[in-house]
């Protein structure tokens, strides 16, 4: 071996010492480079398409990502990727990259300085300060998504700042909070690798969450006996691997989930001690509901028999009895995931609450290999939209605006002045774009995320977006850069630093490996360069108590940071400097996120992460709410819910009942419709598309119907098919016994693609608790053409 | 399994070439007819870059299956009837191919949008002592226990061993620790002096 490692190490660490501590660069985020491979180092990250938070190792050279492998010491994927995540190196090469500022004049959008650009906001915003929004993504650093929070919240004081993981895993939220008191699972990946049973609940991991799938199939090969369990209105590729698949109608979850309850505590085969232990009883449809007793629930449940379940969710009996029994051993261990069938629901809340129900009357939860797990779609849902609390209603830390006490600790955390943020929650997604719609909200910046392709019902929500002030922060043109009157190119994943929180609670770090193309910047320095403006400007808000600059940051000599210049921006981990001042935001609510330098040093740690004081080791926890795994579980408790609402260290039992979905089936229109995505493709594909071995995987949008609806209607694969619905129509090649098989009576479409927008037809209705929409039930006609 | 497959084939109006039945698993444009030249099934692999999942290079009957896969690439260099060799897969631990191999057999597909993405190149010869000595492995070894995948008969001939009778590989040809980034060696993590 030529090269000495030592060199090596002093060299990598020079490449980017502006933005690392020098001298803490642990030996294993680096691999050395070889002979043959001249300078070409390893980095590791976090992969920046779903919640799973795979770890990669980014191969890069001469500045340029040119591979992108699995990292072997992640503990989430332990090197196994899915084919987004080896490809993410390619989606920063598509050839047009936005790459200077684009300004709308006489109707074209024309290249721009960002002097120009970032005052033409600035001018807007002052003159129409509380009318403006702003709309980000679960795609958006930890840092990204608290910078915006205090710029909007903390220095505009209007509190319009939603993510599109409000259309995402809003249920969930709404379901945890609603029933232990606080966001985020108590489980964790780990379970996944004990438990004997598996149930998905509307789920599809093997294309939406594959290295997790795998995590659990693959133990079948190590001779492991995996139970899988797949409820579902669709066959999928999950189901393949499923020991039982239990179609029901849309919405039947609801009564399935009260079914099992009902069953569970008919026979007496309920896990009485943890019941008593760890559970009140509540009923009511809304967040707050009022106390029952064990009994009354009991007597509640008695609706839901199995002939019941059998006439609105279309389960059979036999069906109900087999999830009731593998409930009732009290052997068995048993995980429940889901992801968007429960949480794209309008009864997104209360399905998430009575799938907790099942889990806590039989006693499988928050013990090793027994959870109920809900997995989110986005990269940073959870450490972004959900920690940080970019939602209309939240502040950082779990914190909410409407309450006194919170808002006086994010402005003393802020230095703020006493009342600066506003008390009246701002906006939630669908309410924004419906008053964007309307004129009553007159702007709004867009960060990571093209809502004029992912919000439902388009038509209604999305078309008058030219006429608004619309700022647009992406790295490729979009359906949503079309329609807007700024274009900003930003920096793209390892373009910049970053921070995400995956689905077990994992903080992963990485730093900026290669320079963003042309002019492209970070999106915190958008937010920081118009906040200055503002500040220069005279706006009141963009000062700190003290009268300084709000987003004020000092060097070791005390003197600040400009880090609303470029040049000085570049040379700045404001990462680091950001997360310094979050970090205590995550304290009140118990998050208590690791020091930035740990999550340098590691591949993630799962918070709370709490300081042993005996060893000076910072230590995650696997386990949320259990003795010995969780620091802050009261000793001798075994289980506690610390936050649980009443006070008493106990979660909630929600008696929901089944609701009718807003739109069902008729004669004229005689079909469900679902939307999701594919293995292939993110979200809008605005980055998958320009991979190319992705693109040619999955080329076009399609509909999947039913083999006997097709036959019945002569459609076979290839034919033309027009879906219409009451708010637009599409038409799409059918695919038949492809990808997937949906129930009979209904078709599937994904949403990935610009030319053929499925969100034409889906419905806007939504959860009223936690205000996600529904996109995976409505009614369609279906008619070849 | 057999059922399925007929349900397929019933369904979707198969296309015969080379007397092997192809079903096509994608729903293809309008205008576009089927190309029965795309849909061999000895068109050689495409990978984005050195490590990069190859895409599968022939269409497929079971898009919702996996296991599908393992029928043919289960077995060590299987020979078929009319004299194709098939990889074998060099990670048998892993069961859900399609999560990473994606259907590539389409060529006629043209882009999305032109990508400007230079992948990492093959890596070259490994080193030797002396001429006579086998070389060393001049890449990572994760996730490609069999030599013979690659090396094999059904692999690229630049890469061919000329001696695939010889099966412990690894016998005499050791990975180059240089140039094996997948996980730091116990001595690379060494704290302080021995």
């Amino acid at each position: 071996m030529q090269t000495n490692r030592r060199d090596f190490l002093k060299q990598a660490a020079l490449a980017f010492a502006s933005s690392v501590l020098a001298g803490s660069l642990p030996r294993s985020l680096l691999a050395a480079p070889a002979e043959g491979m001249d300078g070409l180092v390893w980095h590791k990250a976090p992969c920046r398409f779903c919640g799973t938070g795979c770890g990669v190792m980014v191969g890069v050279k001469d500045g340029r990502v040119v591979a992108v492998q699995g990292d072997l010491e992640n503990p989430v994927n332990r090197g196994l990727l899915c084919v987004k995540g080896y490809h993410a190196g390619v989606a920063l090469y598509g050839k047009d990259r936005l790459t200077t500022p684009l300004l709308r004049k006489n109707g074209k959008l024309e290249p721009v300085s960002w002097d120009e650009a970032i005052e033409a906001i600035a001018r807007e915003i002052l003159a129409r300060p509380a009318t403006f929004g702003f709309y980000g993504s679960g795609q958006w650093t930890v840092i990204e998504g608290f910078t915006v929070m205090k710029f909007m919240k903390g220095g505009l004081g209007n509190n319009h700042v939603d993510p599109n993981a409000r259309l995402c895993m809003a249920s969930a939220v709404v379901g945890m909070t609603t029933t232990y008191g606080v966001d985020e699972p108590s489980g964790c990946y780990d379970d996944f690798d004990l438990a004997d049973t598996i149930i998905l609940w509307g789920n599809n991991p093997a294309e939406m969450h594959p290295v997790l799938w795998s995590r659990i199939i693959d133990r079948r090969a190590k001779g492991q006996k995996v139970e899988v369990i797949d409820l579902g209105t669709r066959r999928t590729r999950s189901t393949e691997e499923a020991d039982h698949y239990i179609a029901f109608t849309p919405q039947g979850d609801l009564a399935i989930a009260n079914g099992i309850c009902h069953l569970l505590i008919k026979s007496g085969k309920y896990d009485k001690d943890w019941v008593t232990k760890h559970c009140n009883f509540r009923k009511g449809g809304d967040a707050e509901g009022e106390a029952m007793t064990f009994e009354e629930y009991a007597k509640w449940l008695e609706t839901y028999t199995p002939e019941f379940v059998q006439k609105v969710a279309g389960v059979r009996p036999a069906q109900l009895q087999l999830l009731a029994d593998r409930f009732a051993d009290p052997k068995r261990k048993i995980v429940s995931l889901w992801c968007m069938g429960m949480n794209q629901h309008t009864r997104g809340t209360w399905i998430n609450n009575l799938v907790y129900n099942v889990h806590f009357l039989s006693g499988k939860f928050a013990k090793p290999g027994s959870t109920a797990f809900s997995l989110t779609g986005q990269p940073s849902a959870c450490g972004t939209c959900r920690e940080v609390g970019t939602l209309g209603h939240a502040l950082p830390g779990g914190r909410i605006v409407a309450n006194e006490q919170h808002r006086k600790e994010c402005e003393e955390l802020w230095n703020l002045p006493a009342g600066r943020i506003n008390p009246k929650p701002g906006h939630h997604a669908v309410s924004l774009f419906e008053a964007l719609q309307k004129g009553e909200m007159t702007g709004c910046w867009v960060q990571v995320t093209n809502p004029a392709q992912s919000m439902p019902n388009l038509t209604g929500l999305t078309s008058k977006l030219r006429e608004r002030f619309l700022v647009v922060s992406d790295v490729y043109p979009t359906a949503t850069t079309d329609q807007a009157t700024v274009v900003l190119p930003s920096a793209m994943w390892v373009e910049k630093n970053g921070i995400f929180g995956n689905s077990e609670r994992r903080t992963q770090q990485w730093f900026k490996m290669i320079e963003p193309p042309g002019q492209a910047r970070d999106d915190v320095w958008q937010v920081i360069a118009v906040a200055r403006k503002l500040f220069e400007l005279g706006h009141p808000g963009m000062k700190n108590k003290d009268g300084e600059f709000l987003f004020t940051y000092k060097d070791a000599s005390g003197k600040p940071i400009e880090l609303w210049k470029w040049e000085v921006f570049k040379q700045t981990n404001a990462d680091q400097l950001l997360y310094a001042e979050y970090q205590p935001f995550t304290l009140m609510k118990k998050y208590s996120l690791a020091p930035y330098d740990e999550l340098v040093k590691t591949r993630g740690l799962r918070w709370p992460v709490v300081k042993d004081q005996a060893t000076g080791v910072w230590r995650e926890t696997p386990r949320r709410f259990v003795e010995g795994e969780d620091p802050f579980v009261e000793p001798g408790r075994g289980v506690d819910f610390y936050w649980g609402k009443l006070k008493d260290h106990k979660a909630l039992v929600w008696a929901r009942p089944y609701e009718a979905p807003p739109e069902v089936p008729d004669n004229k229109y005689p079909f469900w419709l679902c939307t999701g995505r594919v293995l292939e493709h993110w979200h809008t594909g605005t980055m998958t598309r320009r991979v190319p071995q992705l693109h040619r995987a999955m080329p076009r949008a399609f509909v999947e119907l039913n083999p006997e609806d097709a036959a019945r209607l002569n459609i076979s694969t290839g034919d033309r098919v027009k879906i219409t619905s009451r708010r637009g129509e599409l038409t799409l090649p059918a695919w038949i016994n492809g990808r997937s098989i949906p129930n009979r009576g209904s078709v599937f479409v994904p949403f990935f693609a610009e030319e053929s927008l499925i969100n034409l037809v889906t419905l806007e209705a939504h959860c009223p608790l936690s205000k996600e929409p529904d996109y995976k039930k409505c009614a369609v006609s279906i008619a070849k053409v | 399994m057999a059922g399925l497959a007929s349900l397929l084939l019933a369904a979707d109006s198969p296309i015969t070439t080379r007397s092997t039945v192809q079903v096509y698993t994608q729903p293809r444009s309008f205008a576009q007819p089927i190309r029965p030249d795309v849909l061999g099934t000895n068109i050689t692999a495409d990978r984005a870059f050195l490590g990069a999942p190859p895409v599968m290079p022939h269409t497929f009957a079971g898009d919702r299956d996996g296991r599908y896969c393992l029928e043919c690439h289960a077995r060590e260099t299987r020979i078929e009837k009319r004299q194709q060799a098939i990889a074998p897969v060099p990670h048998a631990e892993f069961s859900q191919c399609q999560q990473c191999h994606v259907n590539g057999s389409d060529k006629t597909v043209g882009l999305f949008r032109a990508s400007d993405f230079l992948g990492l190149d093959f890596p070259g010869k490994g080193t030797r002592a002396h001429p006579l000595a086998p070389p060393s492995i001049p890449h990572k070894t994760f996730m490609r226990d069999n030599c013979l995948s690659c090396h094999g008969p059904t692999g690229k001939q630049r890469i061919a061993t000329p001696h695939p009778w010889r099966s412990q590989c690894q016998q005499c040809h050791v990975p180059d620790a240089s140039k094996n980034y997948d996980r730091p060696l116990p001595w690379e993590e060494l704290k302080g002096e021995l």
